[in-house]
């Protein structure tokens, strides 16, 4: 069964990018769970591949919108698709950084994969995921945890 | 694997060996043969010149007869005698310095410089010498007045001629005398010499031999040496090749080895030979003059680290029993954790052995051998998580065999629908605290819901899950302020629930395919019966069952349920149930519901005690009647009635108050009516303390839901002591299916 604990340390790395770029913390909305396989993607994605005793993905997904606003409120006016890339891969090695930290015995973490505008969104190991949204300000990103 | 130390200690010992050898050698051909043959060369040397210098000196003697014969000779005739005379006096020095060197020759020291006489210091010879000495001093002095004469012994007349002068004649006189001693002494003094001359070339021959015998022990031990040389030269060469050997064997055994293994010194530093293994395992090459320390640090907790450190440094003290000791190992199975330069990281399970390495008694260096036991781990975990997942499935099995598969199969189907729909409602996006609760409250309702019918068709694995999901729901309402993190728990337990009903889902297919193996192998099937879904044990054997006829899976239900919850409670209660086949399909859900939470406040709540039963003249079992009645066009009458305790709208308005439900001064307005729908009230309660069957004011709450959302009515009608009736009146199916299915 799927620990709590092991869900929060993937929330906490989230919250905390954004409580660390911005100064403006960052709230967890009513968590969900998708059982079709498609929990769904914004414009970006950082995926986290997760192996050991438990096999699957992790990924935080964020519309442009939202990471527009985030780069304005860091003082970053070029809104590039690559600095957009990175800030989404900064969110999703925080994450992957904290779970290597706090996950233990067992777990094998991989270094973040940006992708854009996934026109399948995220190819999914298993059909059941926990959806965490994440708000901040006005806008809405949400992190996918998808374990064994 | 050949101790390192023990192979150089042995070869340390061949070295000394060889040095002492080569060594006494030296010694031994210095002591046979390079001093002796050197002091018989140089006494060779010394007699050779003696006997030339004692040869030239021999003619000496000759040379002073020849001269006085001569002088003889030369006085008679008138001749000139300065000639012989001077012949005289240089023979007569050189034979007298002859003597002189010769009587004067002694022996010399290893280290001085031979002069030509030195061979003459022998004894045998010095005696002939100092006869030689002897005569030559006792015939000099015959020959002084001859040496000493000056002058002309003559004296020349015309008439007289030439004449012996008076020193003449003395002259002639003196020559003479020395003439006839020279006929004795200068044989003896050339005997002397002779005897001198012997003697040398005697000492000589004697030396030449003695220096051939110890040139022939040279030659003998020169060639003894070259062929120990020799042999040891091949002894060290087959030595090398078999060290060669051995050190590729080695090379190719670490080389091939998957163990990672490796020295330790005595300060923990690992050696400069390892198994190329432990280059893979620990990921890194410059293992080499590295500490055991520098090693694991960063890949093991420093807690480990510093117990591994102790253990490692406890093995090298002889006190210290090394099997005992292994047996608390901190490296025996640990998790290594690796960052990868990339920022990636793995985990790996190492398995590290100690072993001590002895030199003689000392303890040379720790063999550290190291395996990745990863994929043992893995297999172990494996194992466990199956053994546990087959135990719960055998769980989930047996209690699935206790229930009824026409009521699990409707179960199955509702509760899905249920969790569905908790999940929709989780679903729903919310950053509000209003939107929180609310959720709070539209999911208590579904899961009660599911936990209520889980309860009364006995399926207490989802029952217990259900109760579970309930607590937290509860900690939340509870809670001052909501937020989505705490959620989280809920959507765990949802996960759970969800996988669960999946398993047992699975397990019915499991069961079916077996009943179906039983049909075609056992029993004939009954004529016209439909393909049953699952066996139901009673009494110890299994039965194949048909599918029940509307309704009675419900009364079924509600009747097991009854039971239960009465056992559970020190209760006895029975239902009875009627019109249940008049329900349409649009309302079974809803029904079920309604009963089943109106069965469970009936025995929790109605039904008394059964000796409080008896004490009020009733039957000590409790009976709580169920009817369906259809009303045609004004729809459907649902009547529930226990013939408990009824309702003590004090003990009521009290809850409430209790509950902060409603102030007491507003309780005082309120009239029976107003009181009975504080019943309805979420979270309303007269049970102190909430369990799985009461006391959490869900139940009253999800049936007031229920008919509202079906768009019926509720009332109540209760007698102190002798009943409690709920009569609730649906709408005709056309106007209330469409409601519920959307709720």
């Amino acid at each position: 069964m799927f620990r709590e604990s092991e869900l929060r340390i993937f929330i906490d790395g989230a919250l905390r990018v954004f409580e660390t770029l911005t100064s403006q913390a960052a709230t967890v909305g009513s968590p969900y769970l998708v059982t079709d396989g498609k929990p769904g993607t914004y414009e970006y994605a950082g995926v986290i591949d997760i192996s050991g005793i438990r096999k699957g993905i992790v990924y935080f997904t964020a519309p442009r919108g939202m990471l527009t606003v985030l780069l304005m409120r860091m003082q970053e006016t070029d809104t590039s698709e690559e600095n957009m890339r990175d800030l989404v891969g900064e969110v999703a090695n925080t994450i992957s950084g904290n779970a290597r930290r706090d996950l233990g015995k067992g777990f094998v973490i991989s270094v973040p994969n940006v992708v854009s505008n996934p026109a399948d969104g995220v190819a999914m190991p298993h059909s059941r995921s926990f959806v965490i949204p994440i708000n901040w300000r006005t806008h809405a990103a949400k992190l996918v945890v998808c374990l064994q | 694997m050949k101790s390192p130390k023990g192979t150089e200690a042995g070869a340390n010992r061949r070295v000394r060996l060889d040095i002492i050898l080569i060594v006494a050698a030296c010694v031994a051909f210095l002591g046979v043969v390079f001093i002796p043959g050197l002091r018989l060369a140089k006494s060779l040397s010394n007699d050779a010149s003696a006997l030339k210098f004692v040869s030239e000196r021999r003619s000496y003697t000759l040379a002073v007869r020849n001269a006085v014969e001569t002088l003889q000779d030369r006085l008679d005739s008138g001749g000139y005698v300065q000639a012989p005379l001077d012949q005289l006096r240089k023979a007569g020095e050189g034979l007298s310095d002859a003597v002189t060197r010769m009587s004067g020759a002694r022996e010399i020291g290893v280290f001085d410089t031979p002069t030509e006489t030195t061979a003459l210091a022998d004894p045998q010879i010095k005696a002939s010498v100092t006869a030689l000495d002897r005569e030559w001093s006792a015939y000099r002095a015959h020959l002084a007045p001859l040496v000493a004469f000056h002058g002309i012994p003559f004296y020349d007349s015309e008439s007289a001629g030439t004449h012996l002068n008076p020193e003449g004649r003395k002259l002639a006189d003196a020559t003479t005398l020395a003439l006839q001693e020279a006929r004795q002494a200068i044989p003896r003094m050339d005997a002397d010499f002779i005897a001198v001359t012997d003697a040398l070339e005697k000492s000589a021959a004697a030396s030449t031999s003695r220096l051939s015998l110890v040139m022939l022990v040279g030659l003998v031990l020169a060639a003894t040496m070259v062929s120990f040389a020799i042999m040891l030269q091949l002894a060290r060469k087959k030595q090398e090749e078999a060290v060669r050997d051995a050190q590729a064997q080695m090379q190719r055994i670490f080389a091939t080895m998957k163990e990672g293994l490796f020295l330790l010194d005595r300060d923990l530093v690992i050696g400069s030979a390892y198994s190329a293994a432990t280059k893979d395992l620990f990921k890194r090459d410059d293992l080499a003059g590295l500490s055991f320390e520098e090693l694991l640090k960063g890949l093991v907790p420093e807690k480990t680290l510093d117990t591994a450190m102790k253990f490692a440094r406890v093995l090298w003290s002889e006190r210290t029993k090394e099997n005992l000791v292994k047996s608390i190992n901190p490296l025996g199975e640990v998790e290594v954790r690796f960052q990868s330069e990339a920022g990636g990281a793995s985990t790996q399970y190492l398995e590290f052995d100690f072993h001590r390495v002895r030199a003689g008694d000392d303890i040379a260096y720790l063999l550290v051998s190291v395996s990745d036991v990863s994929a043992r781990v893995a297999l172990a975990n494996e194992l466990k998580a199956s053994q546990e997942k087959t135990q719960a499935q055998i769980d989930t099995l047996l209690n699935l065999l206790r229930v009824d598969p026409n009521q699990l199969s409707s179960f199955l189907g509702d509760s899905d629908a249920a969790l569905q729909m908790v999940n929709s409602i989780l679903r729903e996006p919310a950053r509000e605290e209003a939107a929180f609760r609310k959720k709070v409250d539209s999911m208590f309702r579904q899961i009660h819901a599911i936990k209520g019918e889980a309860a009364a068709i006995g399926l207490t694995t989802v029952e217990e899950r259900a109760h579970g999901f309930e607590e937290n729901l509860r900690a939340l309402r509870e809670k001052r302020e909501l937020t989505g993190n705490d959620f989280l728990p809920l959507i765990v337990k949802l996960d759970d629930l969800f996988t669960h009903m999946q398993s047992i889902r699975e397990l019915l297919g499991q069961l079916s395919r077996l009943q179906e193996v039983v049909r075609n192998t056992g029993r004939a099937p009954a004529a016209g019966a439909k393909p049953a879904r699952a066996t139901k044990p009673g009494a110890g054997e299994s039965t194949i069952i048909e599918p029940l006829a509307a309704g009675a899976d419900l009364a079924i239900m509600l009747k097991q349920l009854a039971e239960r919850v009465g056992l559970e409670n020190g209760k006895a209660a029975r239902v009875e149930i009627a019109g249940a086949a008049a329900l349409p399909n649009a309302y079974r859900r809803v029904v079920k519901d309604i009963a089943v939470q109106a069965v469970r406040n009936a025995v929790m709540h109605g039904i008394e005690a059964p000796q409080a039963r008896r004490d009020a003249g009733k039957d000590p079992c409790g009976v709580i009647r169920i009817e369906v009645a259809d009303q045609g066009a004004e729809g459907y009458r649902l009547t529930i009635e226990d013939d408990g305790q009824g309702l003590a709208t004090e003990k009521i308005i009290a809850s409430a108050v209790q509950k902060g439900l409603v102030s007491e001064a507003e309780a005082a307005t309120f009239g029976p009516k107003q009181v009975m729908r504080l019943l309805f009230r979420p979270g309303f309660s007269t049970y102190e303390k909430a369990t799985k069957d009461a006391g959490r004011g869900v139940g009253m709450n999800l049936i007031a839901n229920l008919v509202n959302e079906s768009g019926g009515k509720i009332g109540v009608s209760t007698s102190p002591g002798k009943f409690t009736r709920f009569t609730i009146n649906l709408p005709a199916t056309s106007a209330a299916g469409s409601s519920h299915e959307a709720a």
